[in-house]
């Protein structure tokens, strides 16, 4: 190759790379323009979530000053349902704007339960009550909390302060700086750097609701007996798996956990190499969960409706050697090579009729290869297992029956004890009605004759109920 | 003299192909469609895949197991990768186009959407991580969600702005695989491995002076669970 034949490929080249320099910076300036309004519109999403936060709790302040002059009980009801959907439109918005979890804890936690709390005042003024003394007091701290948040944030909107940048993984647990020191301080004392309850800034609201301080901090009703050993709990542990899984899985110890459920935790390989992981109560060592993997990956209700028979009789066996007797099977869900069967405890009332216990459940997963079970999970049970006094003066059930629509058609009819809130069950008659080839639970309050909830069937491809 | 100007021009000739590798990938971003994607395309998917014999089900429009495996058994018939996902070779093989506007999403506020969602977080946070640990990523998610310090659904908790670095990352839409999905029912049906928790972290990545002052409750993987 001469001289001149390599001074063009060389010129050549520099064309090229000069185009593709021209081409780079063109894309660039095309890219940022891109990113910019992308920034804008961002930015733009944020700050009407925060004027819509705004409106929000400057109306839900209006509604909670309404509310504390009303007197009429029908006034209170609307209004107490304008404040629930206020909350509801409130903490949708506090989701969306950029700001640090540790500092907007506290008020989202406030938003819903501002919300939750109006939710259980309408039910108990339904239900006949009336707004107490106590529960004026508490919706006038309400309104002096609402009425707080909403001109601070309206003075840092109309200050330009709020922020509306992205926001990081980092930037979400990271404090602001008042709040660092109190958490440092926090750690000094050796106390939690709680989130939640009373603060300067938001009351304690005493209320009974999915999302009450109560409801979080709930204790386990269903443990008795003494606290035991790490050791202990191995011993424990290994007499579970033995009963439910099989002999000569050695098993070790993964950690104690601290959680709702105070428990210890240990891991195991089965002989075919599948893992087995299975946690012990500390109280009175029950066993908290337990799961194994199952053999096949099968999808999807069986074609054959008779082996919903044979994995009842497999989870009924693992019940029975844990030594959970009279457990009922209410629906099966079937997925990834078992089927999961959820059970509920039952007792009797005085006069022998048998109540079940729709709290206390228990999940037990069968494999469908093996018909042996594979898992087993108490916590609900755990939770709320205890002895209960069951109402006595009960409505005939043909009257309480006279309380489902009449559009339905009842197929079959029991005693239930339902969860209303986290701290009150209520003894209803449970009415499984169709319409047409839709499948209902109409519950009924065997003391009142109210309609105490609904249930819809939803018909899916992998769950059914299994009576 | 003549080594150093050859030289030069393969240095070039390197730059300008670097450049066009950089820059191309960029505009290869082409729609797919996959487990829980809905919408006429997947209509069509699924009446090809049922004239040709790989699909049994119903022609729904929705990409759910039968639809999945269907393509999966198409994809093994067919010589291409086996990961249920029709992107542009699989579509090619069936001859078909995918519209950009479709996807996943714009359905009803189903459970089997927020159950892939739930998927997404696990495959996306924690796809390396033993199965009880993934369960346990699907878990805090349904924690915060009944936890009044947080929104409380499943996509308000997800996208929460910050909440999670794999929505920020773009990792929040990759496919995931069963295993996750597994994970994600497993925690939707109960399990909670992590014993009431809210947060978690991993102490090797983590910076936050706020999160390592939470109560550890329990580690599992390269996890650390706190409430």
């Amino acid at each position: 190759m001469g001289n001149r034949g390599l001074r063009i490929m060389t010129y050549t080249a520099m064309a090229v790379l000069s185009a593709a320099l021209i081409g780079a910076c063109a894309w660039g300036v095309g890219r940022k323009k891109e990113a910019e309004s992308y920034r804008h519109a961002a930015e733009g999403m944020y700050q009407r979530a925060y004027s819509e936060l705004l409106d929000g709790l400057s109306e839900m302040e209006v509604t909670l000053e309404k509310l504390l002059i009303t007197n009429s009980k029908r006034q209170t009801v609307l209004m107490l349902n304008d404040v629930s959907k206020l909350s509801g439109s409130c903490s949708s918005l506090m989701g969306q704007v950029p700001s640090a979890h540790p500092d907007s804890a506290d008020m989202n936690s406030f938003i819903i339960r501002v919300g939750d709390y109006a939710a259980s005042l309408t039910n108990s003024i339904l239900g006949g009550g009336a707004i107490s003394d106590e529960d004026h007091s508490q919706l006038e701290k309400l309104l002096a909390s609402c009425s707080r948040i909403a001109s601070e944030l309206e003075q840092s909107i109309n200050d330009g302060t709020v922020s509306v940048a992205l926001m990081s993984t980092d930037g979400y647990y990271t404090a602001s700086e008042a709040d660092e020191a109190v958490s440092a301080n926090a750690d000094m004392n050796g106390e939690e750097g709680d989130t939640t309850g009373e603060t300067e800034e938001f009351p304690t609201l005493i209320y009974d609701g999915p999302f009450s301080e109560a409801a979080e901090k709930a204790e386990p009703k269903g443990l008795s007996g003494e606290e035991i050993s790490e050791e202990q709990a191995l011993e424990k542990a290994k007499e579970y798996v033995e009963k439910c899984i099989g002999t000569g899985i050695s098993l070790e110890f993964a950690g104690a956990s601290e959680g709702r459920i105070a428990s210890y935790d240990f891991y195991g390989t089965t002989e075919d190499g599948k893992s087995v992981d299975l946690s012990v109560t500390k109280v009175g060592g029950m066993l908290h969960w337990l799961r194994t993997g199952s053999a096949g990956d099968e999808e999807g209700k069986p074609d054959d409706e008779g082996m919903i028979d044979e994995y009842k009789n497999a989870a009924h066996e693992m019940l029975k050697a844990l030594g959970f007797e009279g457990m009922e099977a209410t629906y099966a869900q079937y997925y990834a090579g078992s089927v999961l069967i959820n059970f509920a405890a039952t007792c009797k009332t005085e006069g022998g009729e048998s109540v079940i216990l729709y709290s206390d459940l228990i999940k037990v997963w069968v494999d469908r290869e093996t018909q042996k079970a594979v898992g087993f999970d108490a916590r609900n049970y755990i939770f709320s297992h205890t002895e209960r006094s069951l109402a006595a003066e009960m409505i005939s059930i043909d009257e309480a029956r006279g309380s489902v629509s009449p559009l339905l058609t009842v197929e079959s009819e029991r005693l239930a004890l339902v969860p209303e809130t986290p701290e009150r069950e209520t003894l209803c008659y449970e009415f499984k009605c169709t319409l047409g080839e839709q499948y209902y639970i109409i519950y009924i309050d065997v003391v009142t004759g109210d309609e105490v909830k609904i249930f819809k069937i939803i018909d899916s491809s992998d769950g059914e109920l299994t009576v | 003299m003549m080594d150093g100007r050859k030289r030069f021009f393969a240095l070039i000739l390197v730059i300008c192909l670097l450049l066009t590798v950089v820059l191309v990938p960029v505009y290869a971003n082409a729609a797919v469609l996959k487990y829980g994607s809905r919408g006429k395309d997947v209509t069509d998917l699924q009446t090809k895949l049922k004239r040709w014999g790989y699909y049994t089900g119903s022609v729904d429009g929705v990409f759910g197991p039968k639809t999945l495996s269907a393509v999966k058994y198409f994809q093994r018939k067919n010589g291409l990768t086996v990961d249920g996902i029709v992107g542009e070779q699989t579509a090619a093989a069936l001859g078909m186009s995918i519209s950009t506007a479709s996807g996943s999403g714009g359905g009803t506020a189903s459970s089997s959407n927020d159950l892939y969602l739930l998927a997404k977080v696990v495959y996306g946070e924690a796809r390396g991580e033993p199965y009880k640990g993934q369960v346990a990523v699907a878990a805090v998610v349904l924690n915060r969600v009944e936890h009044s310090s947080f929104p409380n659904t499943i996509a308000g908790v997800v996208y929460q702005s910050g909440a999670f670095s794999i929505v920020a990352d773009g990792q929040i839409n990759l496919s995931p695989d069963q295993n996750a999905i597994n994970a994600a029912r497993d925690a939707m049906n109960g399990w909670d491995p992590t014993n009431g928790c809210i947060y978690y972290y991993n102490p090797a990545k983590s910076t936050s002076k706020w999160i390592f002052s939470r109560p550890r409750v329990i580690t599992i993987g390269s996890h650390v669970f706190c409430k």
